[in-house]
């Protein structure tokens, strides 16, 4: 799969799980959110909201879909080391359930060898 | 009522120290590696929390630990180890206990149960500590 094509899918799954959540005004916010702005910037939204509810992220830790950011006080060496790992195991930065996906795509690739 | 004036020496408080009181020493019987971990678990304690007539008790719990750390390893495969290690982590369970060594004889249940209201590790966490588990088997 084309790194485009993959990006598409995982932004789609994030968009998807997150509009099938129990908290209603996340799905509210969602829904308002995708008639005033692209699809893209919302899945986008989607992706970095589903990666801290999957890895029970602190506030101040970052999601990988953002590890390679550095806003000035310096990188997440977590987040990016969690992206490396992503980039590694050909899964996209902005898949919903980044460890579930990695571990997928390693015993994927464990018993091709 | 304050008294005025210098304080004499007999009017001074000593703060309590805790240099006069020796870490427990392993027994010349245990093996080097028995004699690390009893270091090692001696270190990790406060000062009070051993006296010499412990030693024997400990090195009794740092032999049934490393006793059921052979086993564990051909526990997988092999019944008698896996019978090995059972009676070991029992005797070690006892020792731990007899020592004050256990997580109970050190927390009060109402502050575990406060505790189980912290959130949980973050995915973060876990990686941090699988690197150094890692980085300490090196």
């Amino acid at each position: 799969m084309r790194r485009s094509d993959r990006d598409a899918a995982a932004l789609e799954l994030a968009l998807q799980q997150t509009l099938a959540e129990k908290n209603q005004g996340r799905v509210e916010q969602v829904q308002s959110m995708l008639k005033g702005r692209t699809r893209l910037e919302v899945s986008q939204f989607c992706s970095f909201h589903r990666q801290i509810e999957a890895l029970k992220l602190r506030p101040w830790e970052l999601p990988p879909c953002l590890g390679d950011l550095d806003n000035g006080s310096g990188r997440d060496d977590q987040a990016l080391a969690l992206l490396k790992r992503m980039e590694k195991a050909g899964v996209s930065r902005w898949h919903p359930s980044p460890i579930a996906a990695c571990e997928a795509a390693e015993k994927a690739a464990k018993n091709r060898i | 009522m304050l008294q005025r004036g210098r304080k004499t020496a007999n009017n001074l408080t000593a703060l309590p120290s805790n240099a006069d009181r020796s870490r427990l020493v392993p027994p010349p019987h245990l093996t080097d590696s028995e004699r690390r971990l009893f270091a090692e678990i001696v270190a990790a304690c406060p000062v009070r929390q051993f006296v010499a007539t412990d030693a024997l008790l400990l090195a009794s719990f740092v032999q049934a630990t490393m006793l059921a750390r052979d086993a564990a390893r051909t526990a997988a495969g092999d019944p008698r180890a896996l019978a090995t290690w059972e009676k070991a982590t029992r005797a070690q369970t006892m020792l731990a206990r007899a020592l004050r060594l256990t997580p109970q004889a050190r927390v009060d249940p109402k502050v575990i149960g406060r505790n189980r209201s912290e959130p949980p590790l973050s995915a973060y966490d876990v990686m941090r500590m699988e690197r150094e588990a890692n980085d300490a088997a090196e």
